[in-house]
C-alpha cells in the first residue's frame, strides 16, 4: 500500500481549508476545518483556537474536542496563559513542559494537566500588525514541536487568518470587529442547537455536534445553517 | 414582570444609535428592545423622527418592526409610496408625513434569541447598496450582543445598572441549556433563556449555576404530567 507523503498530506489539507472558503462561508467553520487539520497532520493530540470578540476577550471558538473539559481548559487559559500572551505579543509562545509552568498560570497548567497534556505551542493569528487570536496545539509529551510541524501549523493559521482578514477589511477595525462578533454569534447558534439535539435525542453535548456536523457536511450546510434550522425546530437531528 | 427597562444615561444608548448613522448613508436611525417574549422598549433614536416611527409603531402595535421581529429577516422599504403603505395603513400615512421615502427594519438577534430592532430612514428614496447591507449586519450583531448582556444584566440581583459581564454570555452552557429549556418548555429560544434567568432570580443563583444544572440534566423545565 503506498502511504501518502508529507507534502500530498499537506496540500491536501490546504485544499480542504480553502474549500470551506465558499461564497457563504461561515468563519466557525473555517476554524473547525483549521482545529481539525492540525490534529490530523501535525505532532499534536488535541488543538483549540480562540479569537478575541470586541470587547478584546479571547472566546474559545473551535477545538477538536467539544468535551467541556477542553473548552474550560482553553477557557481558562483566556484568563491567563501562553494563549493570551500569544494574543498580547503576536509571537509564537511555546511551552516545552507545563509542569513547569505552574507557577506562572496556575489555573491554566492545572488544567490542562489533568487532561494529561504535557506541552503547548501557542501560534498567533496574525497580518502584519493586527493580532485577531491564536491556534494552541496540545501535546501529550513534553518537549518543543518540531520546526517541520511549527512550520506547517504557523502557515495553516496564516491561511485562515488571511481568509477572515481580507486586504478591505484590514484598513477598518470596524469590520473586523463586525466579522468577529458574526463568528461569536455563529457560535452560539451552534451551542443552542447542541442543547436542542441534547434534548430531543436524549444524547450528550459531544454526540449533539457530531451529528449537527454530520448533517451540516452531507447536506453542504455550513454549520450555522443547519444549526439555525435545528433551534427553529424544521430540522430534527 | 417588574423591570425591562434598560438603565442608562443616554450617552452609551445614543452611541448605539450613531453607530449605524455614521457607517452608513442614511438620514437616522432607532434601535428598540422587545416585542414578543417581553414588553417593547425605546433605546436610542438619532433624532426626533426616527423617535416618531418608533412611537408609531408601538401604539398600535402594527408596521414593519413587529414584522421584521415575527420573520426574523429585513424588512426593506427602498421608495415608499402612498401604494405601498397599505400593509399597515396607520403607520404607513404616517411615515409619508414624516418625510421618510426609504426605511430598513433589521432584526437584532443573538443566535436564535430575539432582542429587538434596528430601524434605518432616509429622506430620500434609495436601496442600500449591497456593501452598506453587509455592514448593517455586522453592526446589528453587535447592537444585539450588547443589549442582551445587558437585558440580563439588569434583572440581576446586584441591582440596575450593575457592571456588565460580557464574557458571562460567551460560557456554552448557558446557549446549550437555553436550547434544551426551549425543547423541555415548547417556547422559543429568548423566552427559553428568560425562563432561565428567572429560576435563577428567584432562587438567588448564578445564571451560570442554573444552566450547568440544566445541561447535567438535574434540572427540567418540562411541564408536569397530568
Amino acid at each position: 500500500m503506498a502511504t501518502l507523503s508529507r507534502a500530498s498530506l499537506v496540500s491536501a489539507a490546504f485544499v480542504r481549508l480553502s474549500n470551506t472558503l465558499v461564497d457563504d462561508y461561515d468563519v466557525v467553520d473555517l476554524l473547525h476545518t483549521l482545529v481539525e487539520e492540525s490534529v490530523g497532520l501535525l505532532d499534536t493530540a488535541a488543538a483549540g483556537l480562540l479569537l478575541a470578540d470586541p470587547n478584546g476577550e479571547l472566546q474559545v471558538l473551535a477545538s477538536t474536542s467539544e468535551e467541556s473539559h477542553l473548552v474550560e481548559a482553553l477557557q481558562r487559559q483566556a484568563g491567563a496563559g501562553p494563549c493570551v500572551e500569544c494574543y498580547t505579543s503576536g509571537m509564537v509562545v511555546s511551552v516545552a513542559d507545563l509542569d513547569a509552568a505552574a507557577d506562572r498560570w496556575p489555573d491554566f497548567t492545572e488544567a490542562a494537566l489533568a487532561q494529561g497534556f504535557r506541552s503547548v505551542h501557542a501560534i498567533p493569528m496574525r497580518v502584519r500588525a493586527r493580532t485577531i487570536g491564536a491556534l494552541n496545539l496540545f501535546r501529550r509529551e513534553t518537549g518543543q514541536l518540531n520546526v517541520e510541524d511549527a512550520a506547517i501549523g504557523q502557515a495553516l493559521a496564516d491561511v485562515a487568518t488571511i481568509s477572515i482578514l481580507q486586504e478591505r477589511t484590514l484598513r477598518e477595525s470596524a469590520i473586523v470587529n463586525e466579522q468577529l462578533q458574526h463568528a461569536l454569534n455563529s457560535r452560539i447558534l451552534i451551542e443552542q442547537a447542541k442543547g436542542v439535539i441534547a434534548q430531543t435525542g436524549r444524547v450528550d453535548m459531544v454526540e449533539a455536534f457530531t451529528r449537527l456536523r454530520g448533517y451540516a457536511r452531507a447536506h453542504n450546510n455550513t454549520l450555522r445553517q443547519a444549526a439555525e434550522r435545528v433551534v427553529n425546530r424544521t430540522l430534527t437531528l | 414582570m417588574a423591570r425591562h427597562e434598560v438603565p442608562g444615561d443616554g450617552q452609551p444608548d445614543r452611541r448605539l444609535c450613531m453607530a449605524f448613522v455614521r457607517a452608513l448613508t442614511i438620514t437616522g436611525a432607532a434601535v428598540s428592545i422587545g416585542g414578543t417574549a417581553f414588553p417593547g422598549t425605546s433605546i436610542c433614536a438619532s433624532d426626533a423622527v426616527a423617535a416618531r416611527l418608533e412611537e408609531l409603531q408601538f401604539d398600535p402595535g402594527e408596521g414593519p418592526r413587529w414584522e421584521a421581529m415575527r420573520l426574523r429577516r429585513p424588512v426593506l422599504m427602498a421608495r415608499l409610496r402612498h401604494d405601498d403603505t397599505t400593509r399597515w395603513p396607520v403607520f404607513g400615512q404616517s411615515l409619508l408625513e414624516l418625510g421618510v421615502r426609504a426605511l430598513f427594519v433589521f432584526p437584532l438577534t443573538v443566535g436564535a434569541l430575539d432582542v429587538g430592532v434596528v430601524e434605518l430612514y432616509r429622506s430620500t428614496p434609495g436601496a442600500l447598496d449591497p456593501s452598506e447591507r453587509l455592514r448593517v449586519v455586522g453592526l446589528a450583531d453587535q447592537a444585539a450582543w450588547e443589549l442582551l448582556a445587558r437585558l440580563l444584566a439588569v434583572q440581576d440581583d446586584r441591582g440596575i445598572g450593575a457592571p456588565v459581564e460580557h464574557s458571562f454570555l460567551s460560557r456554552r452552557e448557558i446557549h446549550q441549556a437555553t436550547g434544551m429549556v426551549l425543547v423541555q418548555a415548547g417556547v422559543g429560544a429568548t423566552e427559553a433563556l428568560l425562563l432561565l434567568r428567572a429560576h435563577a432570580f428567584v432562587q438567588g443563583r448564578p445564571l451560570r449555576e442554573i444552566a450547568a444544572d440544566v445541561v447535567a440534566r438535574r434540572l427540567d423545565f418540562s411541564p408536569p404530567r397530568p
